[in-house]
């Protein structure tokens, strides 16, 4: 269903059904992409938008689809792509100073499955450079902005995909995350976002963050939106030694079920403290409708959860320190200030510390896997406050005491980050100043169905994804 | 007090000079001005990671292998 009659107001399943029945060419959505993309410029949402190519390849596609061709749902849709994502002969920064000149030799495996399923690669995000951190305020290709409050930060590190989604610059955009960074701005953006379990997504041609924990997932406007773009991508890949081999399914099947008989975990002494009131009464009462519409809510308890914070910092410091140790000795200022310091740091943390972590992260997946015995999914907030001011490195969760923002922007989303189970940014609401706030729903391995139908049955009694941004009012 | 601040609620202090002798030890080289930088966010980060450590090195995980590489079981196994 649409979601508005202008032609980028469209959800990418009205988009694609209005493409399939000829009412709107390829052309015609590229152009009106083409030109939100120039009306939000000032957010700096994109590092690299593919005009003239777009239009080229939209011809194309329309010529397959007189011709009788449609590839699938995805054809002629113009999506964005995260600038840490290869596409062959186009330079891909990562937001980066050091890779400003870099053109991969082939494409990432995410690009060739979406080229390959007839979507239009519209143009490369910005994001937080080297995806090292949760603001987007990039030092080289600027900070990216919040189209609901331009004062405000689109979160991170994929914050210039959400920007794009939300700003309706595109019908879908890829992010990838390793600590939060799809669900995180998927939330303060007010779209949906997925993390899929890790495995699930093919991470080559994917320039990496921390190798244990890195994944790449879906941003859109809908929940069905989401699960359209993850049956393009999701699946086995020769090419990544740490993709799954478990089959894959249709991903939009269960999108019409309700959630009569569902079971919802909850774990209030974690998820439900230390969090700003509005973010808690947003989730709170999305989990209440859903209870309202059959679903049964179970408190669940979780000894093990304290220490994922600490754990996330371990590894998603190392591992990048790792990646990184050559260009920190012979580029060091070619790093913005932030995420040299951060690599710096994770060259002090001793192996100990690294391989305690990840002990903890098999006792904390064991822990939520049986929790899973009894629940079918669990919710809670994706983030514990809504969108600070651009360029704020504090945070106050609680009114008069500022915290480091890295340390607090995780505090939720590290679970499925450090478990490798799926995780479904879904939005819930708005604060007093008109900002969005996102649940996660999340769940077994490979059980991303059940996240979209929760979503989508949630979407079906709610209108928060269908509000317009304020700079398109 | 929550979970999250008991977490960091400690910082556990590194020097300038600690940090030297690290990035000495780790062959990075950094001046005077980093060692102080970096000092001060790991000082932040060590009483957490510490802990974490400490919890781990408890009898009751000794079996527990780190998860480098993620195997998951096939879906069925985690139902009932």
């Amino acid at each position: 269903m649409p979601i508005g009659t202008n032609i980028s107001e469209l959800s990418l399943a009205a988009a694609s059904a209005a493409v399939a029945s000829r009412e709107l060419s390829p052309v015609e959505l590229v152009d009106a992409c083409l030109e939100r993309i120039d009306d939000i410029e000032a957010l700096r949402a994109y590092i690299a938008v593919y005009a003239e190519e777009s239009r080229q390849v939209a011809r194309a596609a329309e010529a397959m689809m007189k011709a009788g061709h449609r590839l699938g749902p995805l054809h002629g849709l113009p999506i964005a792509l995260k600038d840490n994502i290869a596409i062959e002969g186009k330079v891909t920064t990562a937001g980066s100073k050091i890779l400003a000149d870099w053109k991969p030799d082939q494409d990432a495996t995410v690009a060739r499955k979406l080229k390959g399923a007839g979507a239009i690669i519209i143009g490369k995000t910005n994001q937080h450079e080297f995806a090292w951190g949760g603001t987007s305020a990039n030092p080289h290709y600027g900070a990216v902005r919040n189209p609901w409050n331009p004062e405000h930060f689109p979160a991170g590190s994929s914050g210039g995909s959400g920007v794009a989604v939300a700003a309706r610059t595109c019908y879908g955009a890829l992010g990838t995350d390793t600590g939060g960074s799809v669900r995180l701005p998927a939330a303060v953006n007010g779209i949906a976002g997925l993390r899929p379990t890790i495995g699930r997504v093919s991470n080559a041609g994917v320039i990496p963050l921390a190798w244990s924990m890195d994944t790449v997932g879906p941003m859109a406007r809908t929940v069905e939106d989401c699960a359209v773009m993850f049956n393009a991508i999701a699946g086995h890949d020769p090419r990544d030694p740490g993709s799954s081999q478990t089959p894959t399914q249709d991903y939009t099947a269960d999108l019409e079920r309700d959630v009569k008989g569902l079971r919802i975990g909850v774990i209030s002494d974690y998820f439900f403290e230390h969090l700003q009131k509005p973010v808690h009464d947003a989730v709170r009462e999305a989990i209440t409708l859903l209870e309202s519409a059959g679903a049964q809510v179970i408190e669940v308890a979780a000894a093990h959860i304290h220490g994922n914070i600490s754990a996330q910092l371990t590894i998603e410091s190392a591992e990048p320190s790792a990646y990184h140790q050559r260009w920190l000795r012979e580029r060091p200022d070619d790093y913005g200030d932030d995420v040299r310091l951060l690599l710096e740091v994770g060259e002090m943390l001793l192996a100990t510390h690294y391989i305690q972590a990840q002990r903890y992260r098999a006792v904390l997946r064991s822990e939520f896997l049986d929790a899973f015995k009894s629940v079918d999914v669990f919710i809670c907030p994706t983030l514990p406050f809504t969108a600070t001011a651009v360029g704020e490195t504090l945070v106050e969760v609680e009114e008069g005491a500022p915290e480091d923002m890295l340390s607090a922007i995780m505090q939720f989303t590290g679970v499925p980050s450090l478990t490798g189970l799926p995780s479904l940014n879904v939005p819930c609401g708005f604060d007093d100043g008109g900002l969005p706030i996102g649940m996660q729903v999340i769940g077994r391995p490979f059980d991303e169905s059940t996240l979209f139908r929760v979503g989508a049955a949630y979407q079906r009694n709610t209108d928060f994804h269908e509000r317009t941004p304020v700079v398109l009012g | 007090m929550s979970v999250y601040k008991k977490e960091r609620q400690v910082t556990q202090s590194v020097s300038g000079d600690e940090v030297k002798t690290m990035a000495t030890t780790a062959d990075l080289p950094l001046t005077e001005d980093r060692n102080e930088l970096v000092a001060a966010l790991l000082s932040a980060w060590l009483p957490a990671a510490n802990e974490l450590s400490r919890m781990m090195s408890a009898a009751e995980y000794a079996d527990i292998m780190p998860i480098t590489v993620l195997v998951h079981p096939q879906t069925g196994e985690t139902r009932e």
